[in-house]
């Protein structure tokens, strides 16, 4: 049980951080790059005491399995290692960079592991102190990223405070967003419609999205719905880079129904490698809803196909009738058939504004037609689909740069950052790295 | 559990053989049931109802196929999802519908208007029969307020031995439900009230089943109300509020009101100051949950908010709960739980492995209702609810799983 910081706790803490701000200021940019990458070291480390102590307290939190975590861990601290860090900062806080916010106040939700650390840790480098309100479902990640950075650098550490108090509690809500400069807000819509009617200053929105996976015909077989599959499995969908159709290039039916039984396959085998996390009874009549409505529309004649199980905790239904059924999360995906890449565009239209990453599967050459379908759909995010839930630190979450997001707007309010959807380049092969090592 | 159901049940079925039956005789069976239930039948009844509709409604043998299901006592019937009757038709009736046919639709409110749920209904007069039986069931008889109308039922229903596992052949569902503990209604104990109506009619809403039952109870017991003050779907909160201002205290009234129009009736009062006092003896129906209210609230606050506002105890108000894809309806009173009448067993399932859960755990609710003997008998709804000591206790609709993280759930 995280203990719950009282409002005037809360008014000390903000307090001090004000003081911490000027500190951390004075920290020269390429030596906070220099802390963070330090940081990000220790915890790959695999004898790390941080990283033993997070896989831990993840796998009780979340009921996610270990090797899930440890994925987790390592892409979040590989994403944040010097080079990278100091590319993003070189695009973003260049010698016209505005000045930092004074507080930034983090409301962080969900429990994909290591969710908003992306968000700490690029306040730190914009020079902006940071108080971060943990999520119910997750509280123990940000305490301990927390207290590595203090123990790597005491002006860093001084400049993040991490605290809970329930969700929606009006004293410290008002309390956080009034002596604020800069909210970002994670979590549900209401979560998020609640903060905004606090008045902050500014407010990042991360709210709920999706992603989908594009599969081009040239390498839709048993490696890519391997890949595919790790990444259905990965946090159960439960994040918002999670796949949660794949929209698949034809060649034909039999190659489809065989795409179909190989991604089956690998989430039945990832159900024993990486099993999937508990159900509550909401979430397990969610996923009944739909496994049975997709079934009795298969025995109705309509063009679908559902392979499913229960025991194992996965679902794929292959839907030809165009009707975006949305998946009920937890290892259930929608396959849906297209005769061109270019064609998911169109199916996927209704679901334009609230598409976070692509993730592609395809040869060098297809990948403008997959660029081009990622363009029309809204998203943040093109990358090799084996890094869909890897993202790099450079991602522009829910639309908002990394670190420009925390300078003081410019008077003409545009953005010096390139707004178009970076490009991760995609891996030579798919199946580059195995999910689940102890499988 | 299994194991003791299953003792009850052989014995069930020991009573009654399951003869093959033409429709029209199964439905008089299933009629004269209901008038005169006797517990030993269902098993073998519901049985038969399944296999005709296994040769008499296609979508419906294709599911039982599906499954491979060959039941052998009430509890194997493979249940239909709810959603599917917003997909297909699930009807025994062939050829041109006859005039004894209706065909309901459900409000849409669960997934938008172009997903209603239609239930075809070959012969109106078992639904008419199980609506009019299980209401009476639930509220009579309309004594005076020193008896109080459910109390008598309760007392007698203690006398009979017929709560759960006070007696052998004690109606139980298969997780120990108990079927019906409320006695029926001696005909001649029969008194018309004056009926005051915020919910769906005939006349207004023709698609509606809430608004069918409604119709048959004013034609029954109305002893002369007025008209609803729903209308089109606009709540005559004017209307209403003067009515219960103007009524007799000396004689006691029936409210029939959707939830929500009951809750918006008393924000009205507390924004204008009202209060209301119902005459000594009335009693308070509502329907539908928060369906429709601004805030989902629970079912003590809203018994509290009756109090406060319309001056009837918790005793007084029965919640009825019922929907478009079932013939038949249970009742709450006050804050207890929800009773099936004895045509109606009702089973608490977990959702992941379609068994029943054990007493108290909650899961989705499964009917199996034989007045749906002309659609399809076993119904699984995503209703959440958990077997309690004689009844139901509804918790709501599993339809609100949030996402754990940013994921974005599309409906």
């Amino acid at each position: 049980m995280t203990a719950v910081i009282d409002p005037a706790a809360l008014r000390a803490c903000i307090d001090r951080l004000d003081d911490a701000g000027e500190a951390l200021r004075h920290v020269a940019l390429d030596e906070r790059i220099a802390i963070i990458d330090r940081v990000a070291a220790a915890w790959r480390e695999p004898g790390s005491p941080w990283r033993r102590r997070a896989i831990d307290a993840l796998t009780r939190t979340t009921g996610y399995a270990a090797a899930a975590v440890e994925y987790a861990l390592d892409e979040l601290w590989a994403a944040q290692a010097a080079a990278e860090l100091t590319a993003v900062a070189a695009r973003e806080l260049g010698p016209d960079a505005g000045a930092p916010e004074r507080l930034a106040f983090h409301s962080l939700a969900g429990n994909v592991p290591g969710a908003g650390v992306f968000g700490i840790v690029a306040a730190l480098l914009a020079g902006v102190p940071s108080i971060v309100k943990t999520a119910r479902r997750e509280p123990e990640m940000p305490v301990l990223v927390a207290a590595s950075i203090a123990a790597a650098d005491a002006r860093l550490g001084d400049a993040l405070a991490v605290a809970h108090w329930p969700g929606g509690s009006e004293a410290h809500e008002v309390l956080a967003v009034s002596r604020s400069s800069v909210v970002l807000a994670y979590g549900r819509t209401a979560t998020l419609d609640r903060l905004a009617a606090r008045g902050p200053r500014r407010l990042l929105r991360f709210g709920p999205r999706l992603s989908f996976a594009l599969v081009a015909r040239e390498v839709a077989d048993a490696s890519t719905a391997a890949v595919a599959a790790q990444q259905i499995a990965l946090f159960d969908q439960q994040g918002c880079l999670s796949p949660q159709y794949l929209v698949l290039e034809e060649t034909d039916d039999a190659t489809t129904t065989a795409f179909v039984a190989a991604l089956a396959t690998s989430l039945r085998r990832l159900a024993v490698a990486m099993p999937r996390a508990p159900l509550t009874l909401d979430e397990a009549a969610r996923v009944w809803r739909f496994v049975e409505r997709a079934r009795w529309r298969a025995q109705e004649g309509a063009a679908v196909r559902v392979v499913a199980d229960g025991d194992a905790g996965f679902g794929v239904v292959c839907d030809r009738t165009r009707v975006l059924y949305g998946s009920p999360l937890h290892r259930h995906v929608v396959v849906l058939p297209v005769d061109t890449l270019e064609d998911a565009g169109a199916l996927l239209t209704p679901l334009a504004g609230t598409i976070e990453a692509v993730g592609v599967a395809a040869p060098a050459c297809r990948w403008p037609d997959a660029a081009a379908v990622a363009a029309a759909c809204g998203a943040h995010r093109l990358c090799p689909l084996d890094r869909m839930q890897a993202p790099p630190f450079a991602w522009r979450q829910s639309g908002h740069a990394r670190l420009e997001s925390f300078l003081v707007p410019r008077p003409s309010g545009g953005s010096r950052v390139e707004a178009a959807i970076p490009r991760e380049h995609p891996t030579p092969a798919p199946a580059a790295r195995a999910v689940a090592r102890s499988a | 559990m299994y194991a003791r159901i299953a003792e009850v049940e052989d014995a069930e079925r020991s009573v009654v053989a399951t003869p093959a039956l033409t429709p029209e005789a199964l439905t008089s069976r299933v009629l004269r049931f209901i008038a005169a239930p006797a517990a030993s039948e269902f098993d073998a009844l519901t049985l038969a109802v399944h296999e005709h509709q296994y040769r008499a409604n296609e979508p419906y043998r294709r599911f039982v196929d599906r499954h491979g299901a060959t039941p052998q006592r009430w509890t194997e019937i493979p249940a239909v999802p709810a959603s599917a009757f917003r997909d297909s038709i699930l009807c025994c009736a062939t050829g041109a519908p006859s005039a004894s046919a209706r065909v309901y639709e459900s409000s849409g409110t669960t997934e938008g208007p172009g997903r209603r749920a239609r239930h075809d209904v070959p012969d109106v007069a078992v639904y008419r029969a199980a609506a009019l039986a299980g209401f009476a069931r639930a509220l009579a008889p309309f004594t005076d307020a020193a008896t109080g109308p459910l109390t008598m039922s309760r007392e007698r229903g203690r006398r009979d031995g017929n709560w759960r596992g006070t007696a052998a052949n004690a109606p139980l569902s298969g997780n120990g439900v108990l079927a019906s503990s409320i006695a029926p209604l001696a005909p001649t104990a029969r008194l018309r009230r004056p009926f005051i109506v915020a919910a769906p009619e005939r006349h207004s809403h023709p698609a509606s089943s809430l608004g069918e039952m409604v119709t048959w109870l004013r034609e029954t017991y109305d002893a002369g109300g007025p008209a609803s003050f729903l209308r089109a779907d606009v709540l005559d909160l004017t209307g209403l509020g003067a009515a219960l201002e103007s009524l007799d205290p000396a004689r006691p009234i029936v409210l029939v009101a959707v939830t929500s129009a009951l809750l918006r009736l008393v924000d009205h009062g507390r924004d204008t100051g009202r209060r209301w006092h119902l005459p000594s003896g009335s009693v308070v129906v509502d329907t539908g949950g928060c369906k429709g209210y601004a805030n989902d609230i629970g079912r003590a606050a809203i018994l509290d908010r009756y109090a406060e506002r319309l001056g009837v105890a918790p005793d007084a108000v029965v919640n009825e709960y019922g929907m478009t894809e079932l013939c038949s309806q249970l009742y709450a009173r006050g804050a207890g739980p929800h009773r099936p009448p004895p045509w109606l067993r009702t089973l608490v399932c977990n959702p992941a492995t379609g068994r029943e859960q054990p007493l108290g755990e909650p899961g989705l609710l499964r009917h199996v209702d034989l007045a749906n003997v002309g659609s399809v008998v076993a119904v699984q709804t995503d209703d959440v609810g958990r077997a309690v000591d004689g009844g139901v206790e509804l918790l709501g609709r599993a339809a609100g799983a949030m996402a754990r993280g940013c994921s974005l759930l599309v409906p």
